[in-house]
Parts: structure tokens; C-alpha cells; sequence
């Protein structure tokens, strides 16, 4: 018989005890409690060392503790802090001001002046400096708030730009009617002035009243940034809010020679201020032969939806018999060598080159479209990707079939002489350095030896001999 | 002020990084462009794009639709989803917490 009880069951039923189940043991004392030890007082334990009152005395003390007071910055403004970071501060008071020559238009192409400092002409009649900020031709990176007044150096690459200029002028002033052109391209290495030689170069275009239209940055065009739409002729895009600010800068810098001041009234560019035919502005509005050039700009940047078509009415007038010389100048050329941030409605990226003004500034660099007497100039950037194509047609290399480059960017730059700006001369380094000492920048006197370490330290590149100078005093 | 790119295309479920660049590709605006720079045009063709995708409380209704029709015709997803159980033969002797949460019959749309 098997037994009620399965041993081996988990769920084995409770076995009773008789003996255990039963046993109750109560906790029993015989002492009275009058004879018990006192109740242990609360509060600190007796091995405290602490004396009980003086405890008491600093416990009472209420330490505050004082809040750091707050002060809330203000919320910035909208496009403040883009302010802030753009803004250009071209002089120091505390700066010793170094008196140096003026860069006038007469030092154009003059080898002799060459490893010298210039100031930009800034006196009190003169608005160069002003025209060439309102064309943006100066930029954050180029160490202007240190010193009293913008000076440059004069460059052996300083005299070829100025040669480009005077090739155009020498025709100028020979009065022929034959069309000049000149179109080159500034390459070199990082920090090597190509910048500056723009600068230099719009210098002298304002100074001797030519048009100066320049695209300060092209990375603005490409990062997809701005408005962009399809025009159906051309099949080009147009930045038609970007179009705007360009006529603006080209507006406020050129007000002198659109108004046609300066010229005798003999003078045939003094005609061009009056437009030679009528221009269809925007789908309603026109401009009628004999208008102003400078009225039709005004209206235009009012407008942006009239801007594409008075952008290309001013260059069409430049490129006319009569016309005043002009400058067309862009920055950072090779953003504009790769496909740009944009999209087309397929979703595939727009190329730069199908961009309206990337597309016109190549043309004219290009020599496909030109002024009557005109240069055009373009410089390279060392902060932007690998441009493979473009470095590879400033090179001059033919395109290897089995290197897979962009076939459109060889053609774009075609014919443009390429001018390498090279690192510093030791006359050149030895005139900054000395305008470095004079500014109260550079601690040390310019002694062969502190000369020659700068200048190995820096291998004569004119932004590494800044810092090289600069950091001397730390 | 509101960015068309980044916050207000972006805002709706079931519209992403991909799908709101190629929305803001196919009628031509950057992606800094603010709604109060768009001009009305584009306002309305951006609106009528967008009434034709599935998109927000309807592209939910339909994810739980799917669940629930697994969970009608008897598939072991369908349970898996109705008992909050990993459904793709995940392990669940350690953490599933992820499944817990999300997979449910009734999703709060």
C-alpha cells in the first residue's frame, strides 16, 4: 500500500510536530524595575568628547550661505552674434602708429617698390578703406586689429597683379577701342596671401575708378544657404537674395564712378553711366535707354526678384565700347569646383558651375564673356576639401582617363594665367618684421639672429611670421 | 522664426532627415529658409505635398493595424506582440525592456 504521504512531492503537506508546536517560552526577569539602570539619555552618544552646551552654542549658528549673484546675460539679437563674428575692427589706439607711404595707383606695377610696406590710403577725404569694407575685401583672419592703420606689404606677386592692371590701362590710356582682358588666377599655399594680393588689387581698381564687383567668400554661394530657383531659359539657378546683397556692396563701393563724378564729360565712360538700350527688369518692369546705371541698380536692390536681370544689364554695359575699366574679383575659388549643397527637385546635387553667378564669374575667367576692358581675378583657398580636378588643371596635368575628375572644372579655368604666390623674400620678411617691431608687436629688435630664426621657423610664409613674431611677448 | 528644415517639417512623425531634404528639394529651398520667408505659393504646394503622405497619428494608426492583423491570422509575431515579447527570437531570460515597451496591440496614438 503505497503511503499517504509522498516523500519526494514538492508540494509535500506540513509534517506536525506534537512537541514543538506546543513549546512557548515567555521572556521572564525577576528584577524591579526600580532597580534598573536609567533609560540612556537621546542625543549624543557618551563616548562623544564634545561638550553638550558647546555643541549646542554652534549648532545654533546658522551659517548662510551667500548666493552668487546671478547676472543673465541678455538674449542675443537676431543675426548679433553673426555680427560679432564678422565684424572688422581695422585699427588700434593703443597701437604705435608707424608712418609709412601711402598705396597710391601710381606704385602699380613698379617692380622698385616691391619688398616695402604701404598704407592703405585711409585720410579723411579718401573713403577707399571704406569702399573696400563695404566690399568685403577685408576679412576677420587678417590680423587688422592689431595694428594703428591697415597697411600691406608690397609683393613681387603684388607687382604681376598691378601688371594685369596696367596692361588694361596702358590700352586705356592709348585710347584704343580694342577689347582687353585680362583673367588670372592666384594659387599658392595656405596663408600665403592671396587674399591680400584681392585686396591690393581692388585697392588700386577703386583708386583709379574702375567698376569693382567681388564675391568676398563663393563658399556663400555653394553651402546651400541661400534662396536658389530654377530660371527656365538658361537652365541655370539663381541666388537671387545673394544677387541682391552683391549689387548693394557693388552699389555703395562704386557710387563715384556710377554717378560718373571724376570724369569729364568728354570722357566716353561718363556716357556709360546712361544706359546704351532698354532691359527688361524682373516680368513687368523695364528700363529705358538713357536711364541711369546707378538708378536702375537702386531700384534692383530694392527688389530681389529684379536683381538677376540688373546684375546682368550692369555687366552687359561694362562689356560695351565706352565703358569704364572693371574688376571682378572672387575669393576661394575652389568652393566653387565642387558640387555645391543644393539639390534639384530629382534630388540630385546641383553642380557649382549650374549656378547663375559661379557660372558668369568662370565665363568671364574663362574668356567666353568679357568686359571691354576688364580683370578678372580669382584666388584659390587652402580651407575647403580636396579639389582634385582643379588642382590637377592649375597644374596643367592632362586628365588621366583612369582618374575619375570632374571633366567640367579643366575648361572653367581655361586660358587664365596662374599666378603662384610664393612665400617671402628675406627683403620682403625683413620689411614686416621691422613694421611688426615698429607697431610694438614684436618685443625683440630685428637682429640678424632673431631674423633669421623667424624667418627658418616660419619658411617665410607671411602667416606663420606673424605668429612666429607674436608670440615672442607671451 | 520657425526653420522649415529643422523644426517644423521635422516635427511630424514619420518625417525625417531624408524625407524633409527631398521635400525641401523638390520645391527648390534651402535649408535655412524660415516659414515666414517662404512665399505662399510654395506655403500651399508644401501643404498639399504633404496631405498625400502618410504621415503622423495616420502612419501610427497604420503600424497598429499591422499588428493587429499578425495578431488576427494567428502568427507567432502577432502573439509575440500581444503578450509585450521580443518578436524577432530575441532571448528573454535578461533585459527585453525595449519590448515591453513598444510592442502592444494598442498603441497610444
Amino acid at each position: 500500500m503505497v503511503s499517504p504521504i509522498l516523500w519526494r512531492c514538492p508540494q509535500m503537506p506540513h509534517i506536525i510536530y506534537p512537541f514543538k508546536s506546543g513549546l512557548r517560552i515567555h521572556s521572564f526577569t525577576t528584577t524591579s524595575p526600580l532597580s534598573a539602570k536609567p533609560l540612556k539619555p537621546k542625543g549624543s552618544p557618551p563616548s562623544s568628547k564634545m561638550n553638550p552646551g558647546k555643541q549646542r552654542m554652534q549648532s545654533s549658528k546658522v551659517h548662510v550661505k551667500k548666493k552668487p549673484i546671478m547676472v543673465q546675460k541678455p538674449a542675443y539679437e537676431v543675426g548679433q552674434r553673426k555680427e560679432l563674428r564678422k565684424r572688422i575692427v581695422l585699427s588700434n589706439t593703443n597701437a604705435i602708429p608707424v608712418v609709412l607711404p601711402t598705396m597710391t595707383a601710381d606704385l602699380i606695377g613698379n617692380e622698385d617698390a616691391a619688398g616695402a610696406m604701404f598704407a592703405l590710403p585711409s585720410r579723411e577725404a579718401d573713403t577707399i578703406v571704406d569702399r573696400l569694407r563695404a566690399l568685403e575685401a577685408f576679412q576677420t583672419k587678417q590680423h587688422w586689429p592689431f595694428f594703428y592703420r591697415p597697411c600691406t606689404l608690397f609683393r613681387k606677386e603684388t607687382v604681376e597683379v598691378g601688371r594685369l592692371l596696367e596692361r588694361v590701362m596702358r590700352r586705356e590710356g592709348a585710347g584704343e577701342d580694342g577689347r582687353v582682358n585680362e583673367r588670372a588666377i592666384l594659387h599658392g599655399y595656405y596663408g600665403c596671401g592671396r587674399s591680400m594680393l584681392l585686396l591690393q588689387a581692388m585697392t588700386w581698381a577703386l583708386q583709379k575708378e574702375w567698376v569693382v564687383i567681388a564675391i568676398p567668400n563663393a563658399q556663400d554661394l555653394v553651402i546651400g544657404h541661400t534662396e536658389y530657383e530654377l530660371e527656365g531659359n538658361s537652365h541655370l539657378w539663381l541666388q537671387k537674395a545673394y544677387t541682391t546683397d552683391l549689387l548693394n556692396r557693388v552699389l555703395e563701393a562704386n557710387q563715384k564712378t556710377l554717378k560718373g563724378v571724376g570724369f569729364p564729360s568728354s570722357c566716353p565712360a561718363r556716357a556709360m553711366m546712361k544706359i546704351s538700350q532698354s532691359y527688361r527688369l524682373g516680368r513687368t518692369d523695364e528700363v529705358q535707354k538713357g536711364d541711369l546705371m546707378k538708378t536702375v541698380l537702386e531700384t534692383a536692390v530694392l527688389d530681389p526678384l529684379l536683381a538677376w536681370d540688373a546684375f546682368n544689364a550692369l555687366l552687359g554695359e561694362l562689356s560695351l565700347p565706352g565703358s569704364p575699366p572693371a574688376l571682378f574679383a572672387l575669393d576661394n575659388l575652389n568652393q566653387i569646383s565642387i558640387p555645391s549643397k543644393y539639390r534639384d527637385p530629382a534630388f540630385n546635387a546641383i553642380h557649382s558651375h549650374d549656378l547663375a553667378l559661379p557660372n558668369t564669374f568662370l565665363a568671364y575667367l574663362s574668356g567666353k564673356r568679357g568686359f571691354h576692358k576688364g580683370v578678372t581675378l580669382a584666388a584659390t583657398s587652402s580651407k575647403c576639401s580636396r579639389t582634385l580636378a582643379l588642382d590637377a588643371a592649375l597644374e596643367g596635368r592632362g586628365v588621366d582617363p583612369y582618374e575619375r575628375l570632374d571633366p567640367r572644372i579643366g575648361p572653367s579655368i581655361e586660358g587664365a594665367q596662374i599666378i603662384h604666390v610664393d612665400s617671402l623674400s628675406k627683403e620682403e620678411a625683413k620689411a614686416l618684421m621691422d613694421y611688426y617691431n615698429e607697431s610694438g608687436i614684436m618685443k625683440d629688435p630685428v637682429d640678424i639672429a632673431t631674423f633669421n630664426e623667424k624667418y627658418a621657423v616660419s619658411a617665410g610664409n607671411p602667416r606663420d611670421l606673424f605668429g612666429a613674431c607674436l608670440r615672442i611677448r607671451q | 522664426m520657425v526653420n522649415l528644415y529643422g523644426k517644423a517639417l521635422r516635427s511630424f512623425f514619420g518625417i525625417g532627415h531624408n524625407v524633409a531634404d527631398r521635400i525641401c528639394a523638390k520645391f527648390s529651398i534651402h535649408k535655412t529658409a524660415r516659414i515666414s520667408q517662404l512665399t505662399q505659393p510654395k506655403v500651399t504646394a508644401i501643404t498639399s505635398e504633404m496631405t498625400k503622405m502618410v504621415i503622423d497619428t495616420e502612419l501610427k494608426r497604420k503600424i497598429a493595424d499591422n499588428v493587429i492583423r499578425l495578431k488576427d491570422i494567428g502568427t507567432h509575431r502577432g502573439k509575440r506582440h500581444a503578450l509585450g515579447l521580443p518578436v524577432r527570437g530575441q532571448k528573454t531570460k535578461k533585459q527585453i525592456v525595449n519590448s515591453r515597451r513598444f510592442n502592444r496591440l494598442q498603441t497610444n496614438i
